[in-house]
């Protein structure tokens, strides 16, 4: 047998394993099943529409709550729902309900700051940190204060409690980029928080 | 093993856990979903293939009418630009015979009992038309299907027409053919063949 012969032979059956690793993974078992029920919602049930609502509003709720004040995250959720049903017929891609989802949270949170009302700061009193509410709202700020991809990576592992899998499969991210984001961030957090490893 | 517990929440970790703790309480409460709009959008369908066969019919009607009416502009620029090129003036044969008739009337025509129009030159012109219509033939190969039927009549037509009436049929058939050319590219896209057509390979 030649160098080829062999070669090819090896690519081939590589290609062959990655694939059934691919179609075994929970992933892509679930991001097909996300997809039928998008399918469903185009055709005019409602019911599968509620089911998508269970499987993302976790994911949407932390998505805006990295960005927005806790007060405001459950109205501009479901308005991200209502949009997200108004203009599911123009998603092309039915597996990146996920992913175009969180880019409508990430648009609604951005617009919550173009049309909010000014606000005034806390006076020192009662910005006075001994009881656990304030000392959550404190890292919920330092949170915030991350980077862009940190601080919503963050708050879904932190806030929310989904695992790094949970994370990268809703928001549509790699598994490798979550696991890079978690580390990073929380790095980020500790030094910001003051704490020593 | 702290990544991990970062990670996927196996082994122990209690600075993450007792940030969990802490962050827990702005976790998601379970609510309804939002009460949703009575119509429901129809996913959007690609374009069928009905609406191509629309567009690619009405541009060829658009050629069709564009061919036809370059065809009646040629003729009749060519005929209104009669003060440049030849004036058609029907006149009875005696009457003409002293004006030097251009065209000579074929032998078998010839009767004199009959009025036949004779077409005679009143000014001289430039050949602008003349060159142009030239210049098309040269440019756009012309196919001809005719029976034997047909090449018969057509050269009987061709000894009893006119010089100008030869001219406009030549031109109309230049027009219907170039038509029939592009219907027929048009067809052969329509049912998807790869085939040169006749026009193509002519045109190489």
């Amino acid at each position: 047998m030649s160098e080829n012969e062999i070669s090819g032979n090896i690519f081939y059956f590589a290609r062959s394993a990655a694939k059934a690793l691919l179609v075994a993974s929970p992933i892509a078992t679930s991001e097909t099943a996300e997809a039928r029920l998008v399918e469903l919602v185009c055709a005019g049930d409602k019911e599968a529409f509620g089911e998508l609502y269970k499987i993302f509003a976790p994911m949407v709720h932390g998505v805006v709550l990295a960005r927005v004040p806790h007060d405001e995250v459950d109205d501009i959720a479901q308005n991200v729902f209502l949009t997200a049903f108004k203009n599911i017929h123009t998603l092309r891609d039915r597996n990146a309900f996920g992913a175009w989802l969180a880019a409508i949270a990430r648009n609604h949170s951005n617009e919550f700051y173009r049309r909010a009302k000014p606000t005034e700061e806390l006076s020192a009193e009662l910005k006075h940190h001994d009881n656990p509410q304030t000392e959550a709202r404190e890292i919920l700020a330092a949170i915030r204060a991350l980077p862009e991809a940190y601080k919503e990576t963050l708050v879904l592992r932190l806030v929310e409690g989904m695992t790094g899998h949970e994370i990268a499969e809703r928001t549509g991210l790699t598994p490798e980029s979550v696991r890079v984001n978690l580390h990073r961030g929380i790095k980020l957090l500790r030094d910001k928080l003051g704490i020593k490893e | 093993m702290k990544e991990d517990y970062l990670w996927d929440k196996t082994g122990t970790d209690p600075e993450i856990e007792s940030l969990e703790n802490a962050l827990g309480k702005f976790c998601y409460q379970k609510t309804a979903p939002p009460l949703l709009p009575a119509k429901v959008f129809p996913f959007r369908k690609e374009p069928s293939r009905k609406i191509y066969l629309f567009a690619l019919t009405a541009a060829a009607a658009c050629l069709v009418f564009a061919v036809l009416g370059l065809g009646l502009w040629l003729k009749f620029s060519s005929n209104h630009s009669a003060g440049n090129l030849a004036e058609v003036v029907a006149a009875p044969n005696d009457a003409a015979s002293a004006n030097e008739p251009m065209v000579e009337i074929p032998n078998d025509l010839r009767d004199k009992s009959q009025k036949v129009p004779v077409i005679k030159k009143v000014k001289t012109s430039s050949k602008f038309t003349e060159e142009k219509f030239v210049r098309i033939r040269q440019a756009v190969p012309v196919i001809h299907y005719q029976t034997k039927a047909q090449n018969s009549t057509t050269t009987d037509l061709n000894a009893r027409l006119t010089k100008e009436e030869r001219y406009a049929y030549d031109q109309l058939m230049l027009a219907l053919s170039i038509t029939s050319s592009k219907l027929k590219l048009v067809k052969d896209k329509v049912e998807g063949k790869t085939e040169q057509t006749a026009f193509f390979k002519n045109a190489r």
